[in-house]
Formats: C-alpha cells, structure tokens, sequence
C-alpha cells in the first residue's frame, strides 16, 4: 500500500468519524452543541422524561414578534395537558451562555422576562402564545424542550416516558404581522 | 435633531478611523514596498577564501565538452531564473502600490458618498466601494509578505475575518435586519455563505499574485481533493464554533454562519465520502501509480539525468527500443569507418 493511498484512507475515516459524530440527537456531552440542528418552522419532536429536545433557532436581535402554536387538534391538547400532571413541560428559549448552563445542570437566566411565560402547564390550556412585540437582546438563541431534565433523583419514582409534541413557531420583525394577516 | 447630530457625529468618527487606518496602511506598505539596505550599500566585505587553480588535461574529450555544455546550459538557467525573480519582485512592488492607491482612493469615495448621500443605494454603494477599497489594500500588503508556508496558512485566515468584517459593516450600514438561520429560505442561506465564505476567495484568486513558487497540479482524483477541502473546511468552523461556544467573546452572527457552514459542509461530505470511497475501490493501483508518479517527479528527474550522464550502457534495456538503443553506437562505428 502506497503513502497515497495510506492518505487517502486516512481522509475517509476521518470523514467517517465525522459524521458518525455529528449524527443528530447523539448524546455526547462534547458534541452538545455544534450536533444540534436549527429548528424548523414546524416539526414532530420526541421529549423523553427527565431529559430535553434542543435546536438551533439562530441570530435574534430587536423588536421581534413571536408566535408558538403546539398541536392543532383539541382532543390532542388535552390528552397533551392532561399527561403533564405534575411534572410540566417547560419551554425555553435560551442564549448561549444560558444553554451551555442549562446543559450542564446549572442555574440558568432568559433574555427575556417574558419568555418565562411559555411555559405548557394546566393553566395554559390554549397551548398557543403570541407576542406582538417582543425585545430582544442580540444574542444566539436556542429553543428547549425541557421535560425535567437532570430531576431523575429528585423523582419519586424515576419511570421514564416519551411524549410526541408537534410544535410550530415563528420569528418575524415586529412589523411584520401588521402588514400580513397571519 | 439630536438623534440625527448623533448619527453624523457617529459617521465622522468612522470617516476619521478609516482614513487613519488607511494612512497607517499605505506606509506600512512603503515600508514594505521599499528596498532592503542591504541592498543598497554595495560595500559589503566579501568572505574571501584563496585557492589555487590548476589546468588539467583532459582524460576524455567527448565526455568533457557534454559536462561543460551542460554546466553551461545549467549557469544559463539559473541566470535566467534569477532575472525572472528580480523582474517580479519589481513587478510585485508596483502592484502593491497600485493597489494601495486604488484602495485608498475607493475608500475616500466611498466614505464621501456614504457621508454625503443618505439614499439605501448610495449607502450601498458607498459600502461596496469601502470594502474593495479595504481588501485592495490589503492585497497590495500581501503582495510583499513571503511565501513561507505559515504565512500562507495565516493569510486567507486573516481574509476570512477581515472579509466577516466588513460584510458585517455593511450590513448595518445598509440596516439589514438579519433573520435567524431557521427562519432563512435556501436562497438567503446560499447568499450569506457566498458572501462570507466564497466571495474573498474568488476576489483573492481573480487579482493574480504573482507567486514565485510553481505551483505543481495534483493528479490526485477530483473527489480525493473535494474531500480533502472540505475536511480542512469542516475543521475550520468546528474550531471557531468550539472557541465561541467558550464564551469568551460574543458574535452570534458568526456563530451563526459558520454553523450553517458546518450543517452544509457535512451534507457535502456524505457525498464526497461516498464518491471517494468507490473510487478508491474501484482504482486503487492506477490511481495511486499516477500520484506516486507525480509526487517523486523531482526523483525521477533527477534518476533520468543521472543516467544520461552514466552513459546508455547502464540503462536498462526494457525501457528503450532496440533500434534506438544502438542507434548512437551505429553511429560512432560509421564515423570510426569513415575515419
């Protein structure tokens, strides 16, 4: 075998490993970033319990409108509410910095007060949230789907459960909306 | 009022910095630009080592008037080569000052034009015209840096940001809303990549650069070099994404781009990987004959002289045909017979 070929095996190893590792949903810790995919306008996600879904949402900056629908159909809303109980959904949209905390099972922050109120819960029935205006600071965003991520020990019984959530969610500039009947 | 006060002021300032910049920039590039002074004094002491030559009679004629032709042919070489070097660097010496001229003459009109003009267009326009004006200059200073290898490598780094940059000054000047990558359909996605990542390539590669090292074409297979790029690709925004995601500084812009760069480079390498895999079955021994062979061409040369200066007599037979391979000793035995 010559040094070219030596080469070029080598290249396409190396090209292997890379994509083994960057394989989405792969749960390494190093990877916990850069493996993450952006978000798409609509999707079906898996949320298994005690742990999260996190995608990329990208560059925010200013005055934005938001809008964050889950599932369509009503039965499925309830059946939705009704399987949280006591242990909520929490939906989040984090920076940087706050995501890598978060991963890390640290105290996180928001950017924003009012993304505390995403929040899926048995108050919250309409599982639809729409903000006009909304001010964001410039920063990378990440869009999470915590399901008690890192409480396994603080459960008092540590069955895990999957539950799929179609979600859809929109940024627009705040003007946006004025102009288009959404 | 006060807002708009603000905004001129804010807009003279930038003016002010860029001219400094570009003043700072013109005489480094006369620094540059200038002579060495060793080159200058021409007094310089020679190291002189004494020796005495003798004149020998030749053993063999023939043999001495090939060795001296080729000496000859050698010093000639040389001599030329040296010429070229010279006539280039002067050349290379004259560009970098056009370039800095058109650079900074780009840039004053620029900043004018953004200055005096408040249209979209004309901001624009006058953007556009500040960064040429930047990267001119900044190819009139790469012009007089070596060839080293490190500097070659450091570079198109330093172009990728400097590039990052002015994109990024432009896009606030012209008041473009940036819209989050999930939001982006493919066509803005392929925009900004162009811009980012494509753009100072293709100005870097149009404007010549007149290197004096040749550049050798590499025979290796065309999914071989793509996969080999897009490696060193996939390497390159892996390690700006792994230094952001530190914390220590804070561009989401570019964190952003270089993650779609990332998520693109990786779909490309599904295919290449794939394309190179078979082609690496299918042919391997050709293939890698055809590389060896390129890779030891200096060998080769080298071989082939050798041989010509040991004499026909040690080539091996199988290379050369049988009329030709006694050609020359026919020859030497109808002008032995004609003596």
């Amino acid at each position: 075998m010559t040094d070219s070929n030596w080469k070029r095996g080598g290249n396409i190893i190396i090209a292997l490993i890379i994509l083994v590792l960057t394989i989405p949903d792969l749960d390494m810790p190093y990877t916990k970033n850069y493996n993450l995919s952006f978000c798409s306008d609509s999707e079906v996600i898996e949320v298994e319990r005690f742990d999260f879904f996190a995608c990329e949402i990208g560059y925010l900056e200013g005055e934005m409108s938001l809008i964050l629908q889950l599932i369509s159909s009503e039965s499925e809303n309830w059946g939705l509410v009704d399987s949280f109980g006591d242990s909520p959904i929490n939906i989040l949209i984090l920076n940087q910095q706050n995501y890598n905390n978060f991963y890390d099972k640290e105290n996180y922050d928001v950017s924003n007060i009012e993304f505390l109120s995403l929040n899926i819960n048995e108050d919250n029935k309409d599982l639809s949230i729409n903000f006009p205006i909304i001010d964001i600071p410039s920063d990378y965003y990440f869009l999470v789907f915590d399901w008690e991520y890192g409480k396994e020990d603080e459960a008092d019984y540590a069955s895990t459960s999957t539950l799929d959530i179609s979600y859809y969610i929109q940024f627009r500039d705040s003007g946006y909306w004025e102009s288009r009947p959404y | 009022m006060l807002v708009l006060l603000d905004s001129a002021n804010y807009l003279l300032e930038v003016y002010f910095w860029l001219i400094l910049g570009s003043i700072l920039l013109v005489t480094l590039t006369i620094i540059f630009a200038r002579p060495a002074p060793s080159q200058l004094n021409d007094n310089n002491e020679y190291d002189l080592k004494e020796g005495i030559v003798t004149e020998k009679a030749s053993d063999d004629h023939h043999a001495n008037t090939e060795r001296k032709e080729i000496d000859d042919k050698e010093l000639n070489k040389e001599e030329i080569e040296e010429e070229q070097e010279v006539l280039i660097q002067q050349a290379k010496k004259q560009w970098a000052l056009a370039f800095t001229i058109f650079g900074l003459s780009f840039m004053t009109v620029g900043s004018i034009v953004i200055y005096f003009f408040e249209y979209t267009f004309t901001t624009f326009f006058g953007s556009c015209m500040i960064y040429v004006g930047v990267m001119s200059i900044v190819k009139g200073m790469t012009l007089q840096l070596s060839e080293l290898g490190l500097v070659k490598k450091i570079v198109p780094i330093g172009i990728f940001f400097l590039n990052f940059g002015l994109i990024s000054l432009i896009l606030y000047l012209i008041e473009v809303d940036i819209q989050p990558w999930m939001m982006m359909d493919t066509g803005i996605r392929s925009s900004y990549l162009f811009v980012i990542y494509v753009l100072p390539y293709l100005i870097w590669t149009i404007v010549p650069s007149f290197n004096t090292t040749k550049e050798v074409k590499s025979t290796y297979p065309w999914a071989s070099i793509i996969l080999k790029n897009n490696l060193k690709f996939i390497l390159f925004n892996f390690i700006i994404i792994s230094i952001l995601n530190l914390n220590l500084i804070s561009l989401p812009f570019l964190r952003q781009v270089t993650k779609g760069a990332l998520e693109f480079s990786i779909y490309i390498l599904m295919i290449t990987v794939l394309l190179e895999t078979v082609a690496f079955i299918r042919k391997p021994k050709a293939t890698s004959n055809e590389i060896d062979q390129t890779e030891d061409l200096d060998a080769k040369i080298t071989t082939d002289y050798d041989r010509t200066e040991e004499g026909l007599a040690i080539r091996d037979f199988y290379e050369e045909e049988e009329n030709e391979y006694f050609s020359t000793e026919v020859i030497e035995q109808e002008e032995k017979n004609d003596r």
